[in-house]
């Protein structure tokens, strides 16, 4: 991800209302996650654990912050318990979730990201988490809004994957 | 030592607006028969409460926040505590009920029975205010030193096994999500939840 993206994710969020971050970073998130210090308009909350992220978001947005989650999608597996008890026992709270997508169509990575693509789509269906795929040349402002207007309006998670060209 | 029930008992006397955050049935049971209000968010999956805690703490910086853990569950989730840490607020405090075993499966230990010190832990992760209590006298110290210090307050309490039981709650983590955000709406004078018929921008 190079800074322009970065940037134009920001303004998605700033433009959705977001103003709550949680994150885990990426080799290939690091710019946006690193560009949140710069917009004291976000309360920016690291963790070591993508499943915190899960909780720490959750309990965010039960004090009335828009929150979302920024981490890649090795992550989402592993939140995959605190999703699970959130939806089931909850039913569910409003987060935005950033995924980097890695092992997707077109990534050239390597074996080790390659099951995280297959199968990270179909762990948010079976969760019934609303996602959409967006890459670089996309507006992903706009589709950073759609997603926030869909975990507000259900009041359940919905998610973006980043698609990026990895040679 | 001391019960759970004993403890809380001094926290009940403690709390006027806090909120209130837990996991474990029957600490959730017990302050559900002391002091039950709209402000406590019961059934936090099992290492869920503290997380939930941070992040309202951190959400809302006016209200102190109170995190009512077990040993078993803040061991599943030990990286929360570094990250508390960082971000230290001032109007949280964590409190771990240490049985030293997973009470509800046969009392199995739990690695606080061996060698395992929570509150060092918590010190170690950066936690400076982390106490290890044993007893109701050492717990009311700890308490108001939690609500006078700055920064995060971490309270370890040795809880001895109890057969007393209280009354059973008619549990349903949904219901209490919403009574626990119209709360905050009231207190806080803010809308959470989107009302039907307004579109979202």
């Amino acid at each position: 991800m190079n800074t322009e993206f970065a940037n134009r994710i920001i303004t998605g969020l700033k433009e959705a209302g977001i103003d709550f971050v949680s994150s885990l970073p990426s080799k290939s998130l690091a710019p946006l996650i690193l560009a949140f210090a710069d917009y004291p308009e976000f309360t920016h909350v690291p963790v070591a654990n993508e499943e915190d992220a899960i909780g720490v978001c959750a309990g965010a947005s039960l004090v009335g912050r828009k929150p979302v989650v920024v981490i890649q999608n090795s992550g989402l597996v592993m939140a995959t318990y605190a999703l699970l008890d959130s939806i089931y026992w909850f039913g569910g709270f409003p987060i935005l979730m950033i995924l980097d997508h890695r092992g997707a169509f077109g990534d050239g990575g390597g074996f080790v990201f390659s099951g995280y693509g297959i199968q990270v789509p179909r762990i948010l269906e079976s969760f019934q988490i609303p996602f959409m795929a967006v890459r670089e040349n996309d507006n992903v402002a706009a589709e950073i809004r759609r997603g926030a207007r869909t975990a507000r309006s259900s009041g359940k998670p919905a998610a973006i994957l980043l698609l990026e060209e990895i040679p | 030592m001391t019960t759970s029930f004993d403890y809380l008992k001094i926290l009940a006397s403690k709390v006027t607006d806090e909120l209130i955050v837990i996991w474990g049935p029957l600490v959730a049971n017990e302050w559900h028969e002391l002091n039950d209000t709209e402000g406590t968010l019961y059934d936090v999956y099992m290492s869920g409460a503290a997380p939930f805690a941070l992040g309202m703490a951190m959400g809302l910086p006016r209200r102190r926040v109170i995190c009512l853990d077990g040993d078993g569950s803040m061991l599943m989730d030990l990286p929360i505590l570094p990250a508390i840490a960082y971000q230290n607020p001032s109007n949280l405090i964590v409190i771990v009920f240490d049985n030293m075993a997973y009470e509800a499966c046969a009392k199995i230990p739990t690695f606080t029975a061996h060698t395992a010190d929570l509150a060092k832990i918590a010190q170690g992760a950066g936690i400076e205010n982390a106490w290890s209590v044993k007893a109701v006298s050492e717990f009311e110290e700890a308490l108001a030193a939690a609500y006078r210090v700055r920064g995060t307050s971490f309270i370890n309490l040795k809880v001895e096994f109890s057969t007393r039981r209280s009354p059973p709650r008619a549990a349903d983590c949904t219901e209490n999500k919403y009574r626990f955000i119209r709360h905050i709406e009231k207190t806080e004078k803010i809308r959470i939840i989107h009302p039907l018929g307004v579109s979202l921008k």
